[in-house]
């Protein structure tokens, strides 16, 4: 489905991802993972075009994206929820959902599924994304990022400041997107368990390269500990 | 009470004057944070084309009657649009985040402006004749509302409801507003930021140009009529709270009243002085303006 291949990264003049290698195959959860300051948010970033990418060639599909802007690989089907959500605060729930369906020019509903997925939002619908809690607001940027039903769903660490309740919410959500929707699935994550209760491939990434891979029951937690603290 | 009712039209009329200048500005310094130094100039621009329009009237009819100025406020939007768009893409898009460079490229621009008013009208201000249905007044007890400021305070009403409703109401709206509350968030959800932010600015120079038809009807029109209000205007903005709308029309209010009944006792001079002053003072007790968008997100 993603076909990243020897891709490079930069923030200005400093280049913090070399020569990445990354395939996330068609209806799979594939999980992202390594210490802070690696370069897995910008590995995602990178693939929404919002990092510059010098070198190298990003697939979706089989169609090559990495000098489209952000809003066409949107179009091409990516749904991003990134890190800290970006929820838009002064709009309401409702129109956070809706904003994607207008971007594209539909005058078609949310869909059904959004609110089966989430059955927490349609009671918030008119408040303001702003004035939801953070476990509301992570699952409002998932279920806005499905609106339009992308062919691979892209989540920046997930479980970040939410509560355990609601991280199982959550997990459960994407495992249905993947299951009932067909929905592949792109995670970087750093809470272990739920990596490893919802992933089929795990990708381990150190200072901008990937230095381990593996389908998710080859590598134990501790392996995976081990190689994340040396 | 007579003098009373007309120093508080007075004050209506002074503010919504300052109102549908600051409505172009809310949208392009307010939403965008472009500190657009030419804004005058649209406003300037906008005047003028309702004397273009005058003039063709008066060649094709042999004189220009009142329809040229129902003409003249399409035609000055639509003028002031498209040159905001040209503004846009080939100058604004290249200052984003670049407040300071903004200020004074755009302030070039309205040198630039200016300059280009006084070669193709010349120095001297043309005159802008008010339509025979805005010729006479209202009388109602000892108080004389004239039409033309009557025309002026809906005018700017239908263009609050039709900014409003554009913002909150339209699908361009709520992508206009996503852009600005998070641009790479925008791009996310597959807005065409750009296209966004082309329109955005167009919108609020065509306000101006709008602003510049009823500015036209109050007087002389010269190629510096827009600087009398661009300083008031960017008060309004800033007093009302950046990127409010209803902020923007209290502002716009309070300076229109503050300004006529401070008049009343005072020189003009010295009355723009003292409401100056006053609104300096607020703002060094609440920098961020009457209505602060607040919400859980932005305070963490």
């Amino acid at each position: 489905m993603l076909a990243i291949k020897n891709m490079s990264a930069c923030y200005g003049e400093s280049r913090v991802i070399r020569s990445l290698d990354l395939d996330v195959p068609d209806k799979k959860v594939v999980c992202l993972i390594g210490r802070n300051g690696v370069g897995k948010s910008t590995t995602l970033k990178s693939i929404m075009g919002l990092v510059r990418t010098p070198e190298g060639s990003i697939e979706l599909a089989g169609t090559e994206m990495r000098k489209m802007a952000p809003y066409d690989r949107v179009r091409l089907g990516i749904g991003y929820v990134p890190q800290g959500r970006d929820i838009f605060p002064q709009m309401t729930v409702q129109e956070n959902l809706e904003l994607g369906l207008k971007a594209a020019g539909s005058r078609e509903r949310v869909p059904d599924y959004i609110y089966d997925l989430f059955p927490i939002l349609p009671p918030f619908a008119k408040r303001n994304g702003g004035d939801l809690s953070g476990g509301q607001q992570q699952q409002l940027a998932i279920a806005r990022a499905l609106v339009l039903k992308p062919k691979i769903l892209i989540l920046d660490e997930p479980t970040e400041g939410i509560q355990p309740s609601v991280i199982e919410d959550i997990g459960e959500a994407v495992k249905r997107v993947n299951r009932e929707l067909g929905i592949t699935v792109l995670i970087v994550e750093q809470y272990l368990d739920f990596v490893l209760g919802i992933s089929d491939f795990i990708y381990i990434m150190e200072k901008g390269e990937i230095i381990r891979q593996g389908e998710t029951g080859s590598l134990s937690a501790d392996e995976i500990t081990r190689i994340m603290t040396n | 009470m007579a003098e009373i009712a007309n120093t508080l039209f007075n004050g209506l009329s002074l503010g919504s004057i300052y109102l549908l200048v600051a409505l172009g500005l809310s949208v392009t310094f307010g939403l965008m944070g472009i500190i657009n130094m030419a804004h005058g100039e649209f406003v300037m621009i906008g005047a003028y084309m309702a004397y273009v329009m005058q003039q063709i009237f008066a060649a094709l009819f042999g004189r220009s009657g009142s329809l040229y100025y129902i003409a003249a406020i399409p035609f000055a939007f639509a003028v002031t649009f498209l040159l905001g768009c040209i503004m846009e893409r080939t100058l604004v898009t290249r200052l984003y985040g670049r407040k300071m460079d903004s200020l004074l490229a755009t302030w070039g621009i309205s040198l630039i402006l200016q300059q280009a008013a006084r070669s193709i009208f010349g120095s001297q201000g043309v005159n802008v004749n008010a339509p025979d249905f805005l010729k006479s007044g209202i009388q109602i007890g000892g108080c004389t509302f004239s039409y033309n400021r009557i025309f002026i305070i809906c005018m700017v009403a239908a263009c609050l409801g039709a900014v409003w409703f554009l913002m909150n109401k339209s699908s361009f709206g709520a992508q206009m507003r996503a852009t600005m509350q998070n641009r790479a968030m925008a791009q996310c959800m597959g807005i065409n930021t750009k296209k966004v932010d082309c329109l955005t600015f167009a919108l609020g120079s065509g306000l101006a140009g709008v602003a510049g038809c009823s500015v036209a009807l109050l007087g002389s029109v010269d190629s510096t009529v827009g600087q009398s209000y661009i300083v008031y205007s960017f008060m309004t903005v800033v007093l009302g709270g950046v990127g409010n709308l209803l902020g923007t029309v209290l502002g716009a209010m309070i300076i229109g009243f503050s300004s006529i009944i401070v008049e009343a006792y005072q020189s003009a001079s010295i009355a723009r002085a003292i409401v100056l002053f006053m609104i300096i003072v607020f703002l060094q007790f609440r920098p961020r303006g009457l209505f602060t968008i607040r919400s859980r997100s932005l305070d963490e």
